[in-house]
C-alpha cells in the first residue's frame, strides 16, 4: 500500500467510503406522509463503495442518475439511508468539502471562463489556493487553463471535462461523477479513463455511472448493474460478460415450411424453445433468401419463428444444413435482444 | 469506526472551513454572472430613464417655487416614483429570478452541492440582488433628485434619506422576493406582481393598521424620519409623504428592527426551503 493509500485509509477507517443502505426513491405527490401516484425509481437498492473505481450501470431510465442524486444528497430517499464517509451529505453539508461531484447537468455558468469556474468550486470547498489548484485541474483534463473564452463557447466534451476539473480541484477522497464521459472524443475519453484508474489506484474512491459497458470495461473492474431502478447484479466484469455469453438469446427466423424447421430445430436440440408467430408474416419478394446455400428472390409467403437458445454458435452452425434438409428456405435471421437494456432485463428476470 | 466531524477539521491541511461570509461573496459571484443579463439591463436602463423624465417634467417649472416646496416635490417623487412603484418592481424582477433562474436552468447544483451553508447561499442571492437593483434604483433618485431641487439646500439630505431608505425597503422586499422564487416553482413574477398590488396597494391605502403592515410603510417612515433628522430645521422642514401623512411615521428604530426582521425570517425561511426541496 503506497502513502497516498494509506492516508486515505486513515482518514475513512474501516467503513465503507459509499454506503447505500435499502434506499428506495418514489417520485409523487406527497400529502400528509402519504405519496399518490407514486414512480418508484428506485427500489430497495443496497451497496457499499470502497476505494478504486466502481462503475454503477444501467439502461437509460434505470435509475442510476436517481441513485447518484441520492448520494449526493440533492434529493432525499423516500426509505434508506445513505451515508458517504460514514456521514449523511444532507444533514452534514461539511463532508462535501471531502467528495468531489460531477452532475449530469450541461447547464453551467456560461458567462464565466474555465479558469474562475473551477478556481471558485474549490474555493468553496476551502482549497487554499484555489486558483494555482483549478490550474492544475484544468491540466489534467487537458484544458488550457489560460483559455479566456467563455464557457458558453466550449463543446460538450469540454464543458464535461471543466466539469471534471471542478470535481478533482480540491482532491477529494470521494469521486461521484455521473456519466463523466458523455460527450467526450474517443482521445479524450481515453484520457479521462486513465484520469480516474490513476485517481483509484492512489486510493480514491470513484465511482462513475454509465451504460456504455465497453467504457466500463476499460475503466474498472467492479461492477454494480441496474435495471428498473434495482440493483440486479454486482461484482467483477468479466463475471458479468461470462452471465451475458452464457444467457439464453433469442432469434428471429423468417423461414418456409415454419413448423416443420421449428419441430427440426428442437429435435436436433440445437434450441432451448421456439415460438411460431403464424399471424407475422414476412414473406415479400424484397427480401434475399438463402436456399441450400443459394441467394434468391422469394415471392412465397414465410412465416417468422422466434428461438431461444443459449448456444448462440452451434446454432449458427446447424441452422444452414437443417434448411437444406428441408428444402426450407430462409429468408431473414436476426439476433433479438443483443442490445445492453434486453441485457439488463435478462439480469432483472434472474433475480 | 465512522468518520466524525473531528476528522473533517483535521484533514489533509490543504482545505480550510469556508467562512459564511467568504460562501456568501462566492455565491453572490456565481449567481451575479447569471443574474444580469443584457435584456433585463436594456429593460431597466429604459425604466430608470423613464423615472428621470418623470422627475425632469414634475420638476420643469420648480425654480419659481421656494425651497421648502423643492424638498417636498422631491420627497412625493421618491416616495411614489420610487418607494412605492421602481422599487418593489425591480427587486420583484431580479429577486425571483435570482435563485429561481440557477433552479430552472439546473445551475442551483453547483451552490447546493458544497460544503457551505443554505444561508450563505440565501444571503449571496440576496447580496448578488441588491447589488444590482441598488444603481437602477439609486440613478433615478440622484437625477429625480438634481432635476427638481436644482442642487438647493436640502438636495444631500433628500438624496441621503432617499438612499438609506431605498436600501432598508430593497433589503426587505428582495429577501421577501428570493424566498418567492425560490418557493414557488413557475408563476413567481405574477404572485409577485399580487403582493405588490394586492397588498403593498391596496391593502395599504385601507386603514391605519393596514398600512403598518407592508413595506413600504417602513421605507417611506425611514425617508421621512431621516430626512427631518438630518434637515437643519429638524422637524420644520414641513415634509410629509402623501401616504405617511395620514399616520405617524414609524420611529427610525422600529422601521429598522422590521425591515431588519423581514430578512432575517426570509433568509431563514428560504434556507429551510432550500435544504427540504429536491434540487433539480
Amino acid at each position: 500500500m503506497n502513502s497516498s493509500v494509506a492516508g486515505y485509509m486513515n482518514k475513512v477507517s474501516s467503513s465503507s467510503m459509499i454506503e447505500v443502505h435499502k434506499v428506495t426513491k418514489a417520485f409523487g405527490k406527497s400529502f400528509f406522509g402519504k405519496v399518490f401516484g407514486k414512480v418508484v425509481a428506485v427500489s430497495d437498492v443496497s451497496f457499499t463503495v470502497d476505494s478504486g473505481v466502481t462503475a454503477l450501470i444501467g439502461p437509460n431510465g434505470s435509475g442510476k442518475s436517481t441513485i447518484f442524486r441520492v448520494i449526493y444528497g440533492l434529493i432525499s430517499p423516500t426509505r434508506g439511508d445513505v451515508k458517504v464517509l460514514g456521514e449523511n451529505v444532507r444533514a452534514n453539508t461539511q463532508v462535501r468539502s471531502r467528495i468531489g461531484l460531477l452532475p449530469q447537468q450541461d447547464s453551467m455558468f456560461n458567462n464565466w471562463r474555465a479558469l474562475k469556474f473551477v478556481s471558485v468550486s474549490a474555493a468553496m470547498c476551502g482549497k487554499r489556493n484555489p486558483e494555482q489548484a483549478a490550474c492544475v485541474a484544468l491540466e489534467k483534463v487537458n484544458l488550457d487553463p489560460s483559455d479566456k473564452r467563455a464557457l458558453s463557447t466550449y463543446s460538450k466534451g469540454m464543458r464535461q471535462r471543466v466539469k471534471l476539473a471542478a470535481a478533482i480541484s480540491h482532491k477529494p477522497e470521494v469521486l461521484i461523477l455521473d456519466e463523466p464521459l458523455s460527450g467526450l472524443d474517443p482521445v479524450q475519453r481515453g484520457h479521462v479513463i486513465d484520469l480516474l484508474r490513476d485517481l483509484g489506484d492512489e486510493g480514491c474512491c470513484v465511482l462513475v455511472s454509465s451504460h456504455v459497458l465497453d467504457e466500463v470495461a476499460r475503466l474498472c473492474s467492479n461492477i454494480l448493474v441496474v435495471a428498473r431502478g434495482r440493483l440486479v447484479a454486482t461484482g467483477d466484469y468479466r463475471q458479468l460478460r461470462e452471465m451475458m455469453v452464457t444467457r439464453s438469446r433469442k432469434v428471429e427466423i423468417e423461414v418456409e415450411q415454419p413448423r416443420k424447421f421449428a419441430a427440426a430445430l428442437v429435435l436436433a436440440g440445437v434450441v432451448d424453445g421456439v415460438q411460431v408467430n403464424a399471424g407475422s408474416v414476412a414473406g415479400s419478394s424484397e427480401h434475399l433468401g438463402v436456399r441450400s446455400g443459394s441467394v434468391a428472390g422469394s415471392s412465397e409467403r414465410s412465416c417468422l419463428l422466434e428461438v431461444a437458445t443459449s448456444d448462440l454458435d452451434r446454432l449458427s452452425r446447424d441452422i444452414a444444413p437443417l434448411a437444406q434438409s428441408l428444402d426450407a428456405r430462409i429468408t431473414r435471421i436476426s439476433s433479438k435482444g443483443e442490445d445492453l437494456g434486453s441485457v439488463f432485463q435478462y439480469l432483472l428476470e434472474t433475480q | 469506526m465512522s468518520v466524525t466531524n473531528t476528522s473533517i477539521d483535521t484533514r489533509a491541511g490543504d482545505l480550510a472551513t469556508v467562512r459564511w461570509w467568504t460562501a456568501v461573496k462566492l455565491c453572490s459571484e456565481m449567481i451575479s454572472s447569471e443574474l444580469v443579463t443584457r435584456g433585463r439591463m436594456v429593460f431597466w436602463g429604459a425604466l430608470c430613464s423613464v423615472l428621470t423624465i418623470v422627475a425632469w417634467v414634475y420638476g420643469r417649472n420648480a425654480a419659481s417655487l421656494t425651497d421648502e416646496d423643492k424638498l417636498q416635490r422631491v420627497a412625493d417623487y421618491i416616495d411614489v416614483g420610487v418607494l412605492v412603484f421602481a422599487l418593489p418592481m425591480a427587486c420583484l424582477f431580479f429577486a425571483v429570478n435570482s435563485l429561481g433562474n440557477l433552479r430552472d436552468d439546473k445551475t442551483l447544483v453547483y451552490l447546493t452541492l458544497r460544503p457551505i451553508r443554505n444561508s450563505s447561499i440565501v444571503a449571496g442571492a440576496i447580496f448578488a440582488t441588491v447589488s444590482v437593483v441598488f444603481p437602477v434604483i439609486f440613478v433615478p433618485v440622484v437625477a429625480g433628485g438634481l432635476m427638481i431641487t436644482s442642487l438647493t439646500d436640502g438636495f444631500l439630505y433628500v438624496m441621503i434619506a432617499g438612499s438609506i431608505s431605498s436600501l432598508g425597503g430593497m433589503l426587505a422586499y428582495v429577501s421577501l422576493f428570493v424566498w418567492l422564487g425560490i418557493f414557488v416553482n413557475r408563476r413567481a413574477i405574477a404572485y409577485g406582481l399580487m403582493f405588490i398590488t394586492m397588498w403593498e396597494y391596496f391593502v395599504g391605502l385601507i386603514g391605519l393598521f393596514a398600512n403598518k403592515l407592508t413595506v413600504t410603510f417602513y421605507a417611506k417612515s425611514l425617508f421621512q424620519r431621516v430626512l427631518v433628522a438630518l434637515a437643519p430645521q429638524g422637524e420644520d422642514s414641513g415634509i410629509s409623504l402623501v401616504r405617511c401623512a395620514r399616520c405617524e411615521p414609524a420611529p427610525i428604530w422600529m422601521s429598522i428592527v422590521v425591515l431588519a426582521g423581514l430578512v432575517i425570517v426570509s433568509i431563514t425561511f428560504t434556507s429551510v426551503r432550500l435544504q427540504n426541496m429536491e434540487i433539480p
